[in-house]
């Protein structure tokens, strides 16, 4: 565990100079708490209070969704936790790397969120960081959580006509436009900062966000127009150590090509009268979908084929065909859903209202631009294909992403990696040594702001390389490894083993001897991996069957293509000449 | 119509579509197998159609705007860009051309280029739902001047209720008084309809009333909603704006009685129940007046006053020098603060009721007659019948539990609660 000192120096070229206050807030706040779980992997669970109806999920509301996505960037794992439904849960969660509550109205049992708070401490030695969006809790300053929130209330509500601006707007990027009403008097104590408060003609404040030392608070108004909470709260959770990324693959974002197979049966309007159009499974056989897997969201129970009498039979037999492909898997619709605590995939939701003029021509874009947090569904429905825009638009789209330069790396859905990205656990052994457990599938970790650093590869284990950046480093994980040790140097270590740099397919199995490195792509398109070697150094590269004898560049660089294998993996092979 | 000259007029049809054809083909002969007729590319296959234009010059201005329209479902959005911006430099600028280079502007995600596109095709000829794609554009850019201005030229009998409110607060944002009476009428306007956010445009329209210090409307649109049957969400909506200035309350409520006295229950119920009971106080008092006799519903009020004003000074006069009959509810402001024991000077009126409709009153009462058995049922029954019951009733609820015996009581009650979840929210303080 880095030091509180290194930690801030980490996050403080992060937050620009516009978040001073804040940095000022939230990085001054105490050191980084100890761990509370005894076998010290750095905590990674934040537990989000709600108190939703029965039956609902905090999921239903995209706010708290956005939340979600936003703390999977930081590596964190949300676990909702129903107030209704009673606290007692939650006090087990072990790793706790902080709290954060979101109530629409104080909550139903006060003395409960009270003793809860008191029994987190009494494990961990203190309060874990708390933020509480919307309303804190409880109204007790005395000993409830407004005051550990270090806030007052006073019963009058302060009424903000819009015309005085909100105070303290340099703490947030954009400022919220707060909408004239009443606001709750919330004031704070002398050790609170108050970073945004709106006022009234008579110089009464309501604050809207504040910080005390580990715990903040910030009303529903203080959010931004899509929900999101301003990265520097989010920035109290924060652990120093690898973050775990499951939206990359080699350093690209991961994506799963997702054919709706919706519109099968049925056909395109004719062109001119007494023309017949094509059936949209006819259409889905000219868009070439065989350069990457396919998953296709189908239940089985043969809706699809709903069509005119006259194909019904020949759609039924053309889609028993096509789902024979070995590229093309059926899966749970359910999968898609985004109503989870690690959803599957990103969806990239065609923007509202502009469906019509953006049709499928932009997804490709936003694939690549996407800052996800997971990888990306491009979805394509069959009876999109039946409309002259978004066919282009898909067949467009599929064949930039079907070059080996793409930029990004196609996965199967069985590859999403949900449950790795939950379940890791990461545990640093020594200063820059952290071991991954339980992270099987886990293909990137992220070192956010490491510049000066390199990976040390031959003393790492179940890594196939890194990439560094202005960012940080990326490392690349082997997925078939259920554990990983990453080790982290100062000066470029002198180790002379092949490291990936860049490629657009999985790759996995990676074993190390003296001379040979071996690794399999697992059965996707067709792709290519760079590896970075000694400059000048030969390697005996062989794909598949065939051997061909490769000379690193200036650069150390190898660039080694790899055909398209669904049946299979393809075992590559990297033998150092004159070994 | 007999089946033969049915016969007759489908064969007429059908010859002079022939006719039609042979014609369509003899005119295709003349201009040459190039310049295919404008019937002929727009009913192509898109593809095909496409291909076509792509390969011809000189083609007349809709063939243009159809090859931009295929241009841009093909994805190629600079070309049909570039062939709308040469269209517009021979043809001049149109509507047609700005909204559609607007579309493809957001294809492109330049939603500022957008903007400023659909802001000049409006200045060709102003068209609400173009407006309305402003607004939501410029919403979205955080362009507060630009969503400004494309509400405020949409007629305002077109605005919404919804656009109205945002316009309520567009304005105030402007820190513009002049602006501030005519956001006023807009939300006037829209309180006359019956609209789902009224109570919202209520609010804003109090905020902007109170907040300036100008009530003339907000009274007008208050006089409207408390005049019987009234509307007593709207009205109850504004109380809470107008309890930050007690004093401009009072001048307001004052002014509004004097001018209509049958607006004084509204007023008295609204304020009441907002925690302003001192501010319509003599509002309670000039409705008595003069009333030897009260209604049921004068009853009523006079107990709704004293149950949220705590001021039971009013109804204990009344009820001092009471001869008839009177509505049991009158008794819950004594019950809530006087406790149990204060239900002993209106014994004969407590035991002729029917409490039926009152369960914390009839298990007081019983409690009062050393029933407690009788009494606990009660509160199961209040607890069951009222699953949302307000917290100072289930405060009350708790009050009239802890005067029973040991056993019956408050005790009883809470070991019971742990299998009743209906009795369990009683022993939370949840507003």
């Amino acid at each position: 565990m880095k030091s509180s000192a290194e930690r801030r120096k980490l996050i403080r070229p992060v937050l620009a100079t516009v978040f001073f206050l804040m940095v000022w807030g939230v990085a001054a706040a105490p050191p980084a708490l100890a761990r509370c779980a005894a076998d010290e992997a750095i905590p990674r669970k934040v537990v989000l209070l709600t108190s939703v109806a029965g039956g609902e999920t905090p999921w239903q509301d995209p706010r708290i969704r956005q939340l979600r996505d936003d703390l999977a960037r930081l590596g964190m794992v949300v676990v909702p936790v129903n107030g209704v439904e009673g606290l007692s849960m939650a006090a087990d969660a072990g790793d706790i790397a902080g709290v954060v509550t979101w109530l629409t109205a104080p909550f139903d049992r006060p003395a409960e969120v009270i003793d809860w708070r008191a029994g987190l401490q009494a494990s961990c030695g203190q309060v874990p960081p708390w933020l509480a969006i919307g309303d804190p809790g409880d109204r007790d300053a005395e000993t409830g959580v407004l005051g550990a929130l270090g806030l007052t209330a006073s019963v009058a509500p302060v009424l903000y006509t819009g015309a005085p601006m909100a105070q303290g707007a340099e703490a947030f990027t954009t400022v919220p436009r707060f909408r004239p009403g009443l606001y709750p008097g919330f004031g704070v104590t002398s050790e609170t900062r108050g970073v945004l408060a709106v006022t009234d003609a008579n110089g009464r404040s309501s604050v809207q966000a504040a910080v005390r030392g580990t715990s903040a608070y910030l009303s529903f108004a203080a959010l931004d127009a899509l929900g999101r909470v301003p990265d520097a709260f989010l920035q109290l959770f924060a652990q120093s150590g690898p973050v775990p990324d499951r939206a990359r693959v080699l350093g690209r974002q991961a994506f799963v090509l997702v054919v709706h197979p919706d519109g099968w049966a049925a056909r395109e309007a004719g062109a001119t009268g007494g023309e017949i159009g094509l059936l949209g499974a006819d259409r889905l056989a000219s868009v070439d979908t065989g350069a990457f897997p396919v998953a296709l969201p189908y239940g089985g129970d043969g809706a699809l084929f709903e069509g005119d009498g006259v194909s019904r039979d020949s759609a039924r037999s053309a889609f028993d065909a096509y789902i024979a492909l070995p590229h093309v898997k059926a899966i749970d619709p359910d999968v898609l859903s985004g109503e989870h605590p690690v959803p599957a995939v990103d969806r990239l939701i065609r923007r509202p209202g502009w469906a019509d003029v953006a049709g499928l021509h932009r997804l490709t874009d936003a694939l690549g631009g996407a800052d996800a947090v997971a990888p990306v569904a491009f979805e394509v429905v069959v009876s999109d294909l039946l409309v002259f825009s978004d066919r282009r638009g898909a067949e467009r789209g599929m064949s930039a992403l079907a070059d080996p330069n793409r930029i990004v790396v196609p996965i199967r859905m069985a590859e999403a990696a949900a449950e790795a990205f939950a379940a890791v656990r990461i545990t640093e052994l020594s200063e820059d040594t952290y071991l991954i457990e339980d992270s099987l599938g886990l293909t990137t970790v992220r070192f956010d702001g490491a510049r000066d650093k390199h990976v040390d590869l031959d003393r790492s284990v179940g890594v196939l390389g890194a990439r560094r950046g202005d960012a940080g480093i990326v490392v690349f994980l082997d997925p078939a490894a259920a554990s990983k040790r990453v080790v982290l140097t100062a000066g470029e270590p002198a180790g002379g083993r092949p490291g990936l740099v860049d490629g657009s397919i999985v790759v996995s199995g990676l074993s190390v001897s003296r001379c040979v490195l071996q690794v399999q792509a697992t059965g996707s398109g067709a792709g290519e991996l760079t590896w970075q070697v000694r400059p000048g150094q030969g390697y005996d590269v062989t794909v598949g069957g065939d051997a061909t004898r490769h000379t690193a560049d200036e650069a150390g660089l190898i660039r080694v293509d790899v055909p398209a294998s669904f049946a299979a993996p393809v075992p590559i092979r990297l033998e150092r000449t004159g070994c | 119509m007999s089946a033969r000259s049915k016969d007759t007029t489908g064969g007429l049809i059908w010859l002079l579509g022939g006719v039609a054809v042979t014609a369509g083909g003899a005119l295709y002969l003349l201009l040459g197998a190039d310049l295919r007729s404008e019937a002929d590319v727009t009913g192509l296959p898109p593809d095909e159609a496409l291909a076509e234009l792509d390969s011809r010059a000189d083609l007349a201005p809709h063939l243009v705007y159809y090859h931009a329209q295929l241009l841009a479902e093909d994805g190629q959005a600079a070309e049909a860009e570039a062939v709308l911006t040469t269209l517009q430099s021979s043809l001049g600028t149109t509507e047609a051309i700005l909204t559609a280079r607007a579309d493809l502007a957001l294809r492109g995600g330049d939603d500022a280029r957008a903007l400023q596109l659909l802001q000049q095709a409006d200045a060709i000829r102003p068209d609400p739902d173009r407006m309305r794609r402003r607004g939501a554009l410029a919403r979205d850019l955080g362009d507060i001047d630009a969503e400004r201005r494309a509400y405020l030229v949409i007629p305002e009998d077109q605005l919404t209720g919804a656009e109205a409110l945002r316009l309520v607060d567009l304005l105030a944002w402007s820190d513009d008084p002049d602006r501030a009476d005519h956001l006023e009428r807009i939300a006037l306007q829209h309180l006359g309809r019956e609209t789902s956010d009224q109570t919202d445009l209520a609010v804003a329209l109090a905020v902007s009333a109170v907040g300036r210090g100008q009530l003339t409307n907000l009274s007008a649109a208050m006089a409207l909603w408390a005049r019987p049957p009234g509307r007593q969400q709207a009205l109850g909506a504004v109380v809470p704006v107008l309890a930050t200035r007690p004093d401009q309350a009072r001048q307001l409520v004052l002014a509004l009685a004097s001018y209509d006295g049958s607006l004084r229950p509204a007023l008295i119920t609204a304020f009441a129940r907002s925690g302003l009971g001192s501010v319509v106080r003599g509002l309670m008092v000039d409705h008595l007046d003069g009333q030897a006799d009260l209604s049921e519903a004068d009853w009523i009020l006079l107990a709704e006053y004293a149950d949220h004003s705590g001021d039971l000074s009013l109804l204990e006069a009344r009820l001092a020098t009471l001869s008839g009959t009177v509505p049991p509810a009158v008794f819950m402001p004594i019950l809530r603060y006087r406790g149990a024991e204060g239900l002993t000077a209106y014994q004969r009126q407590l035991a002729a009721a029917d409490l039926a409709d009152l369960p914390i009153l009839a298990a007081a009462w019983e409690g009062l007659l050393q029933r407690d058995g009788i009494a606990a049922s009660w509160l199961i029954r209040a607890a069951q019948d009222q699953p949302d019951m307000a917290a100072r009733d289930r405060a009350l609820w708790r009050l009239v539990a802890q005067g029973l015996a040991p056993g019956t009581g408050l005790d009883f009650l809470r070991g019971k609660a742990a299998s009743t979840p209906a009795l369990a929210q009683m022993f939370t303080d949840r507003d």
